[in-house]
């Protein structure tokens, strides 16, 4: 009896002893799982941040762990988000997505031919260690970022330099040499840095915000190696912030960088990121005053709706059809096309599915998206979509059929994410085209990966997508739809629309070149070669004492360097 | 013994190798690519490069015999979500979180299953026999992801009486706890009760009463002590049960822990983080499994096949 009692108690021992070896390694750290429950200095994460008023600190929910915070491995916007506060480029953008000078000193200055950018450094900059900031500091990154060896997802953005491709391209390692030094990247000396472009891009000075052009302090990332951004003390910057802690999967920590050049100008001392993934949980953080900053979707908006904490951000992204031609010989024709657009009520979509503050589409080119020569896109062109008719969707698609003498198939679907609200468009579509046209379409929603895979492999009838912009110009939206653009996975081929684009990405003259791509818009919409359905808007709880907080519209999910807590 | 014990590991491994060889082709099948985010605007050719940066174009077999080399060497592999930490380094430091959780909440189960069953057995078929065994039906049939949030609003946010997620204080450990142990609760209320009654009907018991000792210390150190024998040699695999199946609640309360891991990689087709997850899990289990299949063994040498050798 006695025996049998100690053994069964040896047995849970060893049961739960096991369990516990199996992290054994742990114990390297430091800390032991409860000790840095408890011993973890974010006494500030627990109190309420709106009683840190006065200490300049806040804290802030943020959905996902950035991957890697390297500025050429980076591809996620939680990386650039948090690298944007601890690292810098040339210029940053301000809240009307002004590039305003950063590390360098003015404005570039560009010749004539729009190619070659010389921009000159501030003086005395230096990296948050305190080891000087130099020109050669871009030149390694943009190498390095190019670097085949590199692996760097996002290299193409900055390949955009002369003999970029080239090196991004490059086999072997002597080949690799050979082309970094032909790289159209060079430092004049400490504080001249000349970049030749392979072909002009009048949105280069924003471009050069963009974390794919931030410097990189050569002895300090080729001392990290491969671990390189992945861990508080592995990470160098020269911006507003420094990275303090970061505890993976749970709390990033910034502080504020006094070797900042224009420390004087940021207010903010701390700011704790917590790592919060499901929105319910943000929201209820945000109730109890745990956060000042949280996203916030669905049944809870309604909750804040005309209360200060709401913060929209009017983002450039567009959810759009596809209408796939050679698989549905029937949408080759324009007016069948036209009349599947037409049959959606855009501000239905809007107001009874995304409740989120997007807005109904008026062309491809969302709202607050330039026009490559310093007016707003939208302002310019004005509405190029044709507005919902139901009648005279009907009609058209009649029409169409009979002229291109195809029937639509019986088994036409719809693919699209499978997420909340991507299955409830999904349906919406669905309902608008049995309503409104009279046609029975099958919602097919899927894992992303999955409908990404079938949408660049154009194996689908109808796809619901969308489309972020990478820079504030419209060639962002409209190169896709060229000839042989990977991303006309609709396969629609117009000569005159491939004309224009090839054209104006050629044209110096930056006027004549918004008339093209304003034209270029025009025709494809007037095709509906695509069916642009929303502008998405996405909604955030902002406690209303932070202010200047930025929300940009792309890139970034928010600026930190200006926001103080009144 | 030793021979039995040799045999049972010898079959662990196999069973560990089937278990990698099927995820790793399994999940070759999956559409899409590991790239991330910004792989929905990489061009077929830039992703090509990628593709052969990381060895993906080269036919699967052979990466499944790289794979496998490294992982005898006890290499997992990089990341593809985070390509700066090895998956090795990604568990680490995501288990701590889960298993300091799963242990935590199997203390509440302990402390309060077991109570629950006891006064259950006591109160055989009165009411409060029946209220115990509803409040252990509730546990069983309500699932966390219902208790989470109802935990996280009521107690978190209405009654402001504990944080309803994130995990830096001990003071945010106990809703996700609470919120976990509720099915084990209800397991193990409903074994301790079982076993409670059989007990109460052995012999020894009468012969207790017969003999004039005091009901409490009949039940103290006649019943509880025989029937928890049971109850105790489930605690192994219900430990693991619970160390390893936070998901959901990890997600609800902010806990930075390695459930929310393993669907994020198969969302992200993280190959190397998913079959290196897979790998783990299934090898904790395994180990527990063979360690109680020995135990039982020593415990009860019926057990043993071809004892005595």
């Amino acid at each position: 009896m006695k025996l049998k009692k100690s053994v069964s108690g040896l047995v849970t021992l060893v049961l739960l002893g096991s369990a516990l070896a199996a992290c054994g390694s742990n114990n390297n750290n430091a800390s032991s799982p409860s000790a840095s429950g408890s011993a973890s200095p974010s006494s500030s994460a627990s109190a309420s941040p709106s009683g840190s008023n006065s200490k300049q600190e806040i804290v802030m929910n943020y959905r996902a762990d950035p991957p890697a915070l390297d500025v050429s491995i980076a591809e996620s916007s939680a990386s650039f988000t948090i690298l944007g506060a601890i690292s810098e480029g040339l210029y940053r953008l301000d809240k009307d997505l002004q590039p305003q000078p950063a590390l360098a000193d003015g404005m570039p200055e560009i010749s004539a031919d729009g190619l070659t950018y010389t921009i000159k450094l501030k003086q005395g900059l230096t990296w948050a260690d305190g080891s000087p900031l130099t020109a050669k500091d871009f030149v390694y990154s943009y190498q390095r970022t190019l670097d085949p060896a590199t692996k760097a997802s996002y290299a193409f953005m900055v390949a955009w330099i002369k003999g970029g491709e080239n090196l991004m391209n490059a086999k072997k390692p002597e080949e690799v040499e050979k082309y970094k030094k032909e790289l159209g990247v060079e430092a004049k000396d400490d504080t001249t840095l000349v970049i030749t472009l392979e072909n002009p891009v009048p949105f280069f000075t924003s471009q050069l915000a963009f974390l794919n052009f931030y410097p990189q302090n050569e002895k300090f990332v080729s001392a990290q190696g491969e671990k390189s951004g992945a861990d508080a003390d592995k990470v160098l910057g020269a911006g507003p912030f420094k990275l303090t802690k970061w505890d993976h999967e749970q709390q990033l920590v910034l502080e504020k960088n006094d070797k900042y050049w224009d420390a004087a100008n940021v207010k903010l001392n701390k700011v704790t990121l917590n790592i919060v993934k499901d929105p319910t949980t943000g929201v209820n953080l945000y109730k109890t005053g745990a956060t000042d900053y949280a996203d916030v979707k669905g049944d809870f908006l309604k909750e804040y709706e005309g209360k200060p904490d709401l913060a929209v951000k009017k983002e450039l992204t567009t959810g759009y059809l596809n209408f796939q031609q050679t698989k549905v010989p029937a949408f080759a024709n324009a007016k069948v096309r036209q009349a599947f657009s037409m049959a959606v009520d855009r501000e239905g979509l809007v107001n009874l599915v995304l409740q989120n503050g997007s807005i109904p589409s008026t062309g491809i080119v969302p709202v607050g998206n330039l026009d490559g020569n310093g007016k707003q896109f939208r302002e310019v062109v004005g509405d190029t979509e044709v507005a919902f008719d139901a009648a005279k969707a009907k009609s058209l698609l009649a029409e169409g059929l009979a002229e291109s003498g195809q029937t639509l198939p019986k088994n036409l679907s719809i693919i699209g994410d499978d997420t909340e609200t991507g299955k409830k468009v999904l349906e919406y579509l669905v309902s608008q085209w049995s309503t409104n046209l009279g046609v029975n379409v099958t919602a097919e929603p899927l894992p992303h990966a999955n409908r990404l895979d079938r949408e660049l492999g154009k194996n689908y009838n109808i796809v619901n997508t969308l489309w972020g912009a990478d820079y504030n110009d419209p060639m962002t939206w409209l190169d896709m739809f060229i000839k042989g653009s990977p991303f006309n996975t609709q396969d629609w081929n117009n000569d005159e629309y491939t004309t224009l684009i090839k054209g104006a990405q050629k044209e110096l003259d930056l006027a004549k070149r918004a008339e093209m791509l304003a034209n270029a818009e025009k025709l494809l919409l007037s095709e509906a070669a695509v069916s642009p359905m929303y502008f998405r808007s996405s909604t955030f709880l902002v406690n209303p004492k932070l202010k200047d907080l930025i929300l940009p519209p792309y890139g970034p999910d928010f600026e930190l360097k200006w926001a103080h807590v009144e | 013994m030793l021979k039995y014990a040799l045999r049972r590991f010898f079959y662990m491994l196999v069973t560990l190798w089937v278990i990698i060889t099927l995820t790793f082709f399994l999940m070759k099948l999956l559409p899409g690519n590991p790239f991330g985010e910004g792989a929905a605007k990489l061009t077929p050719e830039n992703l090509q490069i990628l593709r052969e940066q990381y060895g993906l174009d080269k036919p699967v077999w052979q990466q499944y015999l790289k794979y496998m080399g490294n992982v005898l060497q006890g290499d997992l592999g990089i990341s593809y979500q985070y390509p700066t930490r090895s998956v090795v380094s990604v568990i680490q430091h995501s288990f701590k979180a889960s298993l300091e959780l799963g242990l935590e909440s199997l203390v509440f189960a302990i402390l309060i299953g077991l109570l629950l069953g006891i006064y259950a057995a006591l109160r055989h078929n009165k009411v409060g026999d029946y209220t115990a065994m509803l409040i252990a039906i509730i546990g069983i049939s309500v699932p966390s992801f219902v208790v989470g949030p109802l935990l996280s609003y009521f107690v978190g946010v209405k009654w402001g009486i504990l944080p309803p997620g994130l995990w830096t204080g001990p003071e945010h450990r106990i809703l996700p706890a609470l919120a976990l142990s509720f099915g084990t609760i209800a397991i193990l209320a409903r074994m301790m009760r079982a076993s409670m009654l059989d007990v109460a009907n052995q012999d020894y018991i009468k012969t207790a009463k017969s003999k004039g000792l005091s009901s409490g210390k009949i039940i103290n150190s006649h019943m509880i002590r025989n029937a928890i024998l049971p109850v105790i040699t489930i605690l192994g695999p219900i430990a693991v049960n619970v160390v390893t199946g936070t998901l959901v609640v990890e997600r609800i309360f902010a806990v930075p822990g390695l459930g929310s891991q393993f669907v994020s990689s198969i969302v992200s087709n993280d190959y190397t983080m998913i079959t290196g997850l897979t790998l783990f899990y299934a090898a904790i289990l395994i180990i527990v499994l063979f360690i109680t299949d020995i135990a039982y063994g020593l415990v009860d040498p019926r057990i043993r096949l071809g004892k005595g050798r």
